[in-house]
C-alpha cells in the first residue's frame, strides 16, 4: 500500500503507537493502543485496536479519526501501518477493529475495499454482520472487523 | 516477461516504515491503560465477541 503515512513511534512491546496529525487545525496527537483482551485456545493473542486523540488533559482521549485536519486517508494509512508492525513483532495475532460509530466503520470498510486486492494477498479479514462473523465481502455493511495473517492456521 | 513472485510475509513487511522509539513515563502508560475511553472500547469488544464468538474456539479471557 503505497499510501502517504505519518511517521510514528512505538513502545518496546509494540502495544502503544503515537503519531501527530498535521493540518489546518494544527497538530493533533494520536494514540493507537492494542489491548490484549484474551487468547484463542492455541495461545494466539486477541488484540483490540483502540484509537484516540490525546486530549488537552493528559488522561483524556477522544474518538476522532476525522479531526477535520484534512488528512483522513493519511491517518487511516498510518493506523493500517501499525497493524503490519503488530504482526511483524507479535507474529500470530488476531486484531479486532471496532469503529466507535457507524460512520467510522464505514470509513474502515472503505479503506479495506480500496486496498482489497493487496490486503487479500496477506491477510484474512472478517466482518461482523448481525448473524456473526464472515469473510469480508464488498457491498456488505459490517459493524466490526478482524484481521489475521493469511494462511496462519488456527488449530 | 518477468514473472511476479509473491512476496513472503517478511519481504512484504519490510516495505513498510519502521516506527521510532516511543518512551513513556509510567504515568503516561497508566493514563492510557486506565483511560475510561479505552476501557469502554475494550468492554465493547468483549461484549461483541461474547455475542458473536470467533470461529476458532472458545476465548480465554484475559481478566
Amino acid at each position: 500500500m503505497n499510501l502517504e503515512k505519518y511517521l510514528f513511534e512505538a513502545n518496546e512491546d509494540r502495544t502503544t503507537f503515537t503519531f501527530e496529525s498535521l493540518g489546518p487545525n494544527g497538530t493533533i496527537s494520536k494514540t493507537i493502543k492494542y489491548f490484549e483482551i484474551g487468547r484463542l485456545p492455541d495461545g494466539t493473542p486477541i488484540l483490540n485496536l483502540g484509537f484516540g486523540d490525546a486530549d488537552d488533559s493528559p488522561n483524556e482521549f477522544n474518538d476522532s479519526i476525522t479531526s477535520n485536519n484534512g488528512d483522513r486517508s493519511k491517518v487511516l494509512a498510518t493506523v493500517a501501518n501499525t497493524i503490519f508492525n503488530i504482526f511483524s513483532h507479535w507474529g500470530n495475532a488476531v486484531i479486532l477493529v471496532i469503529g466507535g460509530t457507524p460512520a467510522r466503520n464505514r470509513l474502515y470498510q472503505m479503506g479495506i475495499n480500496a486496498n482489497k486486492a493487496e490486503i487479500d494477498s496477506h491477510f484474512d479479514i472478517l466482518g461482523r454482520t448481525p448473524m456473526g462473523w464472515e469473510y469480508f465481502k464488498k457491498g456488505v455493511n459490517y459493524t466490526a472487523f478482524m484481521a489475521k495473517k493469511k494462511n496462519y492456521k488456527i488449530e | 516477461m518477468t514473472k511476479q513472485v509473491p512476496l513472503t510475509w517478511e519481504e512484504y513487511c519490510s516495505k513498510f516504515p519502521k516506527p521510532g522509539i516511543l518512551i513513556m513515563t509510567p504515568e503516561q502508560e497508566a493514563a492510557i491503560n486506565n483511560s475510561p475511553y479505552f476501557k469502554e472500547k475494550n468492554e465493547r469488544a468483549i461484549r461483541i465477541l461474547k455475542e458473536h464468538p470467533l470461529p476458532w474456539g472458545e476465548i480465554i479471557w484475559k481478566d
